[in-house]
């Protein structure tokens, strides 16, 4: 028995497989980093999609920067290649729902959907809302 | 901008979407702020999206300890999510956060969901409203979602041989329960809607 192993550096995953017949497993997992101060909380969230059939193959993305509809202000920051990274926080949220960039991700077929939670920031009261 | 590990290719397609509060409202919520957190995602086999989220209603309240419901949303498929044709409705009544349980980064709960068939089975932890410092306590919820919620005729969250005679009595009856594709109208196109959704999840009546 063969075995890989992927290495991120990220916190608060979630993987989701699904085994089209035929074809190898495929994996499909979510990520979230998060930067924490006094004044902000800020994260991204990543997804990947990858399959062991031979020699794994992982795809990244960055599961909010790319849509363009995130509004308020972007954080750039390097990473690894060079993200784009979205805002996951803000600074007005109230005890209990601090907010977490606690990602899930689910696979079907050709589909890989990732839920996570965020602000958007041009709103007068920052809420968190949920994203898919 | 898509990120590369692994010298791996270019990412999918992709879009987002945000689990607006008009989607929610469509199913008699009222208007006004909410604060949504840890969702969890489930593809079902149809297509549909299910997501199951934190809920909380805002009160106005700012200094009040958080009463939530753990809500539970399906759209019938991605494409639709543009739309308002989200079924929503909450597993929980509404339960209070507490300082020992608490939702979100560094506290200690979240919701997670799995599906076997057109069965989603939904695993939760809450407080109880009457009693929120004793602790919180897990459940699990079992839904029936696509042809299964279709098929489900007497509404016990099971599919079985009972369900085609609780469909033809309502049909009988002339009840609105029968009226499966939800057209507003009793007629034959219901029996056909409803056989196919029966015979899909337990094969022929």
């Amino acid at each position: 028995m063969s075995k890989s192993v992927l290495s991120v550096n990220e916190v608060n995953w979630s993987l989701s497989s699904v085994n089209p017949p035929g074809s190898p497993p495929v994996l499909s997992l979510a990520c979230a980093n998060a930067v924490l101060s006094s004044a902000a909380h800020r994260g991204r969230v990543f997804a990947s999609l990858g399959g062991f059939g031979g020699t794994p193959s992982w795809t990244w993305s960055d599961a909010e920067a790319a849509s363009g509809s995130w509004q308020g202000p972007v954080e750039f920051t390097n990473y690894r290649n060079g993200g784009v990274l979205g805002s996951l926080g803000g600074t007005s949220i109230r005890p209990g729902f601090r907010p977490t960039a606690f990602p899930s991700v689910s696979v079907l077929s050709d589909t890989v959907a990732v839920a996570f939670i965020g602000v958007d920031e041009n709103e007068t009261v920052t809420r968190t809302s949920s994203w898919l | 901008m898509a990120l590369s590990l692994n010298g791996a290719q270019t990412f999918l397609p992709q879009n987002t979407y945000r689990i607006t509060d008009s989607q929610l409202l469509t199913l008699g919520e009222e208007p006004g702020q909410f604060f949504q957190a840890m969702p969890a995602v489930l593809l079902d086999g149809e297509g549909g999206v299910n997501l199951l989220f934190i809920s909380h209603r805002d009160t106005g309240q700012l200094t009040a300890l958080p009463e939530v419901t753990v809500r539970f949303a399906r759209f019938p498929s991605i494409a639709s999510m543009s739309g308002n044709n989200a079924a929503v409705r909450d597993l929980t009544q509404p339960f209070p956060v507490t300082s020992t349980f608490n939702i979100g980064l560094q506290h200690n709960d979240y919701q997670m969901a799995a599906l076997e068939g057109c069965v989603i089975y939904c695993a939760y932890a809450r407080t109880d409203p009457a009693n929120p410092s004793l602790g919180s306590s897990i459940f699990v919820r079992r839904l029936l979602v696509g042809q299964c919620e279709l098929a489900d005729a007497d509404m016990n969250a099971r599919v079985n041989s009972a369900d085609p005679v609780a469909f033809l009595s309502a049909l009988a009856a002339g009840s609105p329960d029968a009226d499966v594709n939800r057209d507003g109208v009793l007629n034959a196109q219901d029996f056909v809607d409803y056989t196919a959704a029966y015979t899909a999840v337990a094969g022929p009546p």
